[in-house]
């Protein structure tokens, strides 16, 4: 009885599937799959871009004593900021709905050398509380990006499931 | 493409140049009365010279700048002339019966071990950061 069930369950989730394939006018399974992914590839680039930055920072610290030195930033690439890559996420699926920011979904960076910074005797512009500020902060936003990955994957989880846990 | 690791590799060679700094110091301490070396005249103070190494990566989006290596490219021997002691019953004495000292003064060695000691310190922190985000990564899921 709950098998004949399943199966008509099964067969009304398909049809719908088909229904909302036909309404993209697509029919290949990939271009299904990369739309279940597409909230998570943003945030995985935001993960990407935090970590190398990372990289930059620890560079600047290990050069605390090297002479002649100039610390190195990174900032994001044109207009982007850390809440419309986060943004991107959200895409309008009625017309009577508040259309969410759309940015580009690729978060790159620059490299700059970081201005206005004093040099100590032997020209070195590294000082240690700006970078272990920013290190810090870089670590912060790299865990709330990763928490917010997690909790996009757990919704795909949530429906997966049938809303069973 | 830069990830957890190459941060700790990068954090890692600050922390090795830090050790080595830590070795010219106790080296300069120990010999702060050595009135003879190999070649005969009085122990120097040495100094290790930092550069940066170039970190081989492929692209990724900060590209190819920004992150590099500390790297010790060899010691300096400090030139100035030590203290110069009357003493002609000193075996080092020259012919005018002076002992030429090294040139090391304590206190500018132990302000040295401290600056190093700090950015050893601040390299380990780093490492501790890069840690948290890897192990945040890790339970994302």
């Amino acid at each position: 009885m709950s098998g004949r069930w399943r199966g008509a369950r099964t067969s009304s989730l398909t049809a719908s599937s088909e229904r909302v394939l036909a309404r993209h006018g697509c029919c290949s399974g990939t271009y299904v799959m990369s739309d279940l992914f597409q909230n998570v590839a943003p945030l995985s680039q935001a993960l990407n871009f935090h970590m190398e930055r990372q990289n930059v920072l620890s560079s600047n610290v290990a050069h605390i004593d090297t002479p002649g030195y100039k610390p190195m930033d990174v900032d994001r690439v044109q207009s982007q900021d850390f809440g419309q890559a986060l943004s991107v996420a959200m895409t309008r699926t009625q017309a009577g709905h508040q259309s969410g920011a759309t940015g580009s979904a690729v978060t790159q960076g620059r490299v700059h050398v970081s201005p206005d910074l004093q040099a100590g005797l032997d020209g070195n512009f590294v000082s240690l509380d700006v970078e272990a500020t920013k290190l810090a902060e870089n670590q912060l936003r790299y865990e709330v990006v990763s928490t917010l990955t997690g909790t996009q994957l757990k919704l795909l989880a949530y429906a997966a499931n049938d809303g069973r846990g | 493409m830069l990830g957890a690791f190459s941060a700790m590799d990068i954090a890692a060679s600050g922390l090795t140049a830090q050790r080595t700094r830590m070795n010219t110091i106790a080296s300069n301490l120990a010999n702060a009365r050595t009135t003879k070396t190999e070649d005969g005249t009085a122990y120097r103070r040495i100094d290790p010279l930092f550069t940066t190494v170039a970190l081989d990566h492929q692209g990724g989006i900060t590209g190819e700048r920004g992150v590099s290596k500390v790297g010790v490219e060899r010691l300096v021997r400090d030139a100035r002339q030590g203290m110069m002691v009357h003493d002609p019953k000193h075996p080092d004495a020259d012919a005018k019966g002076y002992v030429e000292y090294p040139n090391i003064e304590v206190v500018e060695e132990m302000v040295n071990m401290i600056t190093a000691s700090r950015a050893y310190e601040a390299g380990v922190s780093t490492i501790e950061s890069v840690k948290a985000m890897a192990h945040s990564a890790l339970e994302i899921g």
